[in-house]
């Protein structure tokens, strides 16, 4: 169980190794916070591009000095870790205005950190045409400062290089999710969680790898049958299983997602053929979208619904960041369409660190209760 | 001159007398909801405690959140302005003053001749006070003095984020249903007090020498957190530290007349 | 009185207009105290205002009685009753009724025949004028399940369509600015009462780019209202309503200079009303409240005449985000009591950028609006990156010699949260001037309620 030991265990790891070596041989890192920055542009600059977490944060105290309590915990986290000196590796940042409370990042990095240089790339809030062409150039512009800051090139065959890789994650992370739609379960929630953070954190070519020895391994594995009930997760930005483990200890498994460190990160692949700009462009503008696109909630809810069923879940839970307006509206719209549709649906605030295990257990139970098949 | 200031805070009253600019006697007396007639014990008190008739007294002020409800005639003060001029009395070199009250704590700058630079308060959230400290003891059924001795002996932190008071008591709940050791709760509840007043003094601005007062002062953990996470040492005070907003109040009423 | 339950709150802005101009009118009343207070007052009412009285905020009918806030008194009920007025008849005749978010101009919206509601004004006003405020619309909302967080300003108004109390809608339109919360609660609104939602995207950069980007959004919006409303943009009737808008701006622009001298000329307790009034920029009832309120500022800058009693010192303050809704009469009471006169904040202040809508054709008009709606408080400050927020008020501070700098931060607001510090340090860099910071709702009065407002403000401004 060697590749997938070392994809659930890397997030985990103090020093992530792969991190260390490519720094070591002079390698730059680009990282990002949001699903809408396109990976394959900064991959293809010959950069590593970094999804960034704040996983380990447990308190706010530095970044508190700058925001308040009333910004969402997963920002705050980030900004802690940034002045806590764990970013200080970072070559690049690039910001982009997913949400309110990501963006505001911007102007406070660029004051109190030293990151070299920091981007911005906007994305409209509606999917149109018009919107479709601003994001377009956004990404090629970002394309164009990354090769002038760095001094690198991003050609066009580099783009299809980037784009044939990646599409590769898409391709196994999906044979991933086919493996979970199964009655006998392969893998828990929690360890999936933590090989898709991996994707994030190591070279994308030796995760590839990885995963592919690892679904072997997988189908090789004991199955999980005494459950309770099949899961489905979505809500708020998702950088740690510590959530997904409170839930599978109670006896739901956490079988499929509709999260932006999860599925909608990693499913619809982008088109390997014409202008690979504009493929990049095209995928990641109209891939199954965050709740901060407006007019979408009708794509959003048949998403949804289409992963429940299609994994056979017995219940959603919609867990949000306290403050995260985006999913703190979307949860009660999604739970007000899909009871009537006999899918269960509990939402569940919470901070970004979890810290009040007893009342997120409490409430999780009570669910489990409501759902449970046998 | 004989001076008297009160300061009526959200959870107890404080009362001093001068004399001279000589700190003469004081009380400090919970309010457990009883503004009005608090006010009135705790003159009585420091009245009896100094041996002086009210006669003898030329000024009296009025400060605090709830200095409204004082019965007896007064004048009154802005509680800023007091907590200044009383971190001052008790230092003189002081810049910087941190007050950790029962609901509201309070970080002033002071310019180099006295006088408020900026000011600023927490956030309306119980999270880093006294009444959080409160709560605690409430939750792990300890009486208040037993709170810091016991943070003293823990030999490590159970962590608190305490974003929010009621978060903060189902956090601690949490812990004694997992069986941590009490005394262990409490040093991450102290913690968590002096890092969140540590974050407010680093809002303003830090200018050396720092004050630390308010009733939560008298918590040595909280005052450990406090340096710890502002990598700087802080003063104390030599009087009790929950009177020098009461002690500011009546300097003002001095130096008016 | 339309007696329909979904006019209840325009039938009440009307009645509210009716008799606060019938109270005006009374000889000699300068408070309600001098006619022996609110229930002799009550009284001497005709019989079809005494509900509506008894709702009506007592302090805020004290303000207005004031000598020196008649006259934008006058002004600002005539806008209210004339506008509730003009949108029953209007929704009567069978027009659209379009919520809108409040910095989008109306031009358009009127030129092609629809009834434009503000919806942050729906509750905002209800706010302003009465005791029970708009807590009970942010109650409904948050009863099914929908956050505290989310910004009052939408909450209320959400809430009184559940409540059937409004109009339901019959399309929505909304910047992209400024902020999540504004747009999920729109999604909500538009998913909830099945009526379509127009949605234009503002530009992240200020530049040639971003202006293209936002008149191509504009077009796109009309496209998209030609289709539902059935009706064509006609050049004519835009350029009739440009003009009024035009002449809005030029009066707005022309009070904020106005503002700059000493003693401030401008009384301060129509603030809420002056933004509220700025979505009517682009009707004739817009252009004549601020050609009203100008003339009236005017006479007392042309005089050396300012709003604070004889013998105060002023303390001109400047609010870096912005006013209280539920609270008028706080604005009054900080000019009576402590010489603080109100100078401008980030929902009044009007950047002299935006200009005039150059009415020659329709694609010179269309370009105005464009660049007026990247200019219009909110879409402005946050569209982009904080930089301007923070140098707007750098530069107001300096420009018009302000000697306070009050940061009440709307509790919703994450763009004000996240940026604050960055504020109050320039601020404190290039300026010294005192900050004085608290947290507050701007529609929901429980959280901050006006005797802590002013508690806060007394401590203040009695530390400075």
């Amino acid at each position: 169980m060697k590749a997938l030991e070392e994809l659930m265990s890397l997030p985990d790891r103090r020093e992530n190794p792969y991190l260390k070596d490519w720094k070591a041989d002079g390698g730059r890192v680009v990282g990002f916070p949001c699903g809408y920055v396109p990976e394959e542009i900064i991959q293809a600059a010959g950069l590593f591009p970094y999804r960034m977490e704040a996983r380990g944060t447990k308190e706010t105290g530095l970044a508190d000095i700058y925001l308040s309590r009333f910004n969402c915990t997963f920002a705050r986290c980030l900004l802690q870790t940034a002045l806590a000196g764990e970013y200080d590796f970072l070559d690049g940042f690039c910001l982009l205005n997913g949400c309110d409370q990501i963006r505001r990042l911007y102007e406070i990095w660029e004051k109190h950190l030293t990151t070299d240089y920091l981007f911005m790339v906007t994305v409209p809030h509606a999917i149109n045409d018009s919107g479709f062409a601003w994001y377009r150039e956004e990404i090629s512009n970002f394309k164009e400062q990354l090769a002038h800051k760095f001094g690198v090139r991003c050609s066009e065959q580099d783009l299809r290089q980037a784009i044939r890789l990646y599409n590769e994650s898409r391709s196994l992370i999906e044979e991933l999710y086919e493996l979970r739609k199964a009655e006998e379960i392969p893998i828990s929630g929690s360890e999936v969680t933590s090989i898709l953070l991996s994707a994030g954190i190591m070279p994308r070519e030796r995760f590839n790898q990885l995963l592919k020895e690892a679904l072997d391994e997988i189908r090789r594995k004991p199955k999980i049958t005494d459950y309770k009930a099949r899961v489905m997760v979505g809500g708020s930005a998702l950088d740690n299983p510590q959530l997904i483990e409170i839930i599978e200890g109670l006896g739901g498994m956490v079988v499929t997602d509709s999260l932006c460190f999860g599925s909608r990160h990693f499913l619809n692949p982008i088109e390997e053929e014409g202008d690979p700009l504009e493929a990049i462009a095209k995928r990641y503008y109209y891939h199954n979208p965050c709740p901060r696109m407006m007019g979408e909630f009708e794509n959003r809810l048949r998403f949804t619904e289409e992963m429940a069923r299609g994994a056979n879940v017995d219940g959603i839970i919609l867990q949000k960041i306290v403050f995260c307006d985006g999913h703190a509206v979307e949860s009660p719209m999604l739970a007000e369409e899909l009871e009537p549709q006999n899918i269960p649906v509990m939402v569940l605030e919470r901070e970004h660190m979890i810290s009040d295990v007893g009342r997120i257990k409490t409430r999780i139970e009570a669910f489990m209760e409501r759902i449970a098949r046998r | 001159m004989i001076v008297l200031g009160c300061d009526v805070g959200a959870l107890a009253t404080k009362t001093v007398i001068l004399n001279d600019g000589s700190l003469l006697g004081w009380d400090i007396t919970p309010n457990e909801g009883r503004l009005g007639q608090v006010a009135e014990e705790s003159l009585a008190r420091v009245l009896k405690a100094t041996g002086l008739d009210q006669e003898e007294i030329t000024s009296f002020s009025g400060t605090g959140w709830g200095k409204k409800y004082i019965p007896y005639p007064h004048r009154t003060e802005s509680l800023i302005n007091c907590l200044a001029r009383g971190a001052r009395w008790v230092r003189p070199s002081v810049r910087t003053v941190v007050d950790i009250g029962g609901l509201t704590t309070t970080v002033i700058l002071l310019k180099e001749q006295g006088g408020v630079l900026e000011y600023r308060n927490n956030d309306r959230c119980a999270s880093g006070t006294g009444f959080f400290i409160e709560l605690a003891a409430q939750a792990l059924e300890l009486p208040l003095d037993e709170l810091d001795p016991a943070a003293g002996r823990a030999q490590k932190r159970a962590h608190i984020g305490a974003q929010c008071a009621v978060f903060g008591e189902s956090e601690i709940i949490s812990h004694v249903n997992d069986g941590v050791e009490p005394s262990e709760i409490v040093a991450g509840l102290t913690y968590a007090v002096g890092l969140g007043a540590a974050t407010l003094v680093r809002r303003v601005g830090i200018m050396p020498e720092i004050l630390v007062t308010g009733g939560v002062a008298k918590f040595k953990s909280v005052i450990r957190s406090l340096e710890e996470n502002l990598e700087t040492e802080t003063c104390l005070v030599a009087c009790d530290p929950q009177i020098v907003v009461a002690i500011g109040a009546a300097l003002a009423g001095a130096e008016f007349k | 009185m339309t007696n329909r339950k979904d006019r209840t709150i325009l039938d009440n802005w009307k009645t509210t207009g009716e008799l606060a101009t019938f109270i005006l009118a009374q000889e000699g009343l300068q408070s309600l105290d001098d006619w022996g207070g609110k229930e002799v007052v009550r009284e001497i009412l005709p019989e079809k205002y005494q509900a509506n009285f008894d709702m009506v905020q007592p302090d805020l009918i004290n303000t207005i009685l004031k000598e020196k806030n008649r006259r934008s008194a006058s002004a600002f009920v005539k806008n209210i009753m004339e506008y509730a007025d003009w949108a029953n008849q209007e929704l009567d005749s069978g027009k659209l009724a379009c919520y809108h978010y409040f910095p989008i101009s109306v031009e358009i919206m009127l030129s092609m025949g629809m009834v434009p509601i503000c919806y942050e004004v729906v509750c905002g006003l209800n706010s302003a004028l009465y005791t029970t405020g708009t807590e009970e619309g942010i109650d409904r909302i948050e009863a099914d399940g929908y956050p505290d967080h989310l910004c009052s300003t939408q909450k209320g108004t959400a809430g009184y369509l559940l409540m059937g109390l409004t109009p339901k809608p019959d399309l929505l339109i909304k910047t992209a600015t400024p902020c999540d919360a504004s747009n999920k609660l729109y999604e909500w609104t538009a998913h909830k009462f099945k009526a379509p939602l127009v949605t234009m995207e503002t530009p992240y950069y200020r530049n040639e780019r971003g202006l293209n980007y936002m008149l191509t959004e504009i077009k796109e919006m009309i496209k998209q209202l030609e289709k539902i409303t059935g009706n064509i943009l006609s050049e004519e009737k835009l350029r009739s309503y440009c003009l009024h808008g035009n002449e809005a701006t030029n009066y707005i622009l022309k009070i904020q200079e106005l503002k700059k001298k000493t003693p401030c000329p401008d009384t301060g307790w129509h603030r809420p009303a002056d933004t509220i009034f700025m979505t009517q920029i682009g009707t004739p009832m817009g252009a004549r409240y601020f050609k009203e309120l100008y003339e009236e500022v005017k006479e007392r800058a042309d005089k050396g005449l300012g709003v604070i009693p004889e013998g105060k010192k002023e303390r001109r303050a400047v609010y870096g985000y912005t006013w209280e809704a539920y609270d008028l009469p706080l604005f009054d009471w900080l000019e009576e009591e402590h010489g603080v006169t109100y100078i401008c904040d980030t929902l009044t202040y009007l950047s002299p950028d935006v200009g005039l809508v150059d009415t020659t054709n329709m694609e010179t008009m269309l370009k105005g609006l464009a660049w007026r709606t990247m200019q219009m408080p909110m879409g402005r400050q946050s569209m982009g990156f904080s930089d301007i927020w923070i140098n707007d008020f750098v530069n107001i501070i300096k420009a018009y010699k302000a000697n306070a700098l009050i940061l009440g931060g709307h509790v919703s607001c994450k763009h004000y949260w996240a940026l604050n510090k960055l504020l109050s340090d320039k601020v404190k860099e290039e300026t010294g001037v005192p900050t004085l910071r608290f947290e507050m709702d701007m529609f929901d009065k429980r959280f901050t309620p006006p005797a802590e407002l002013r508690r806060i403000m007394e401590e203040f401004f009695t530390t400075l």
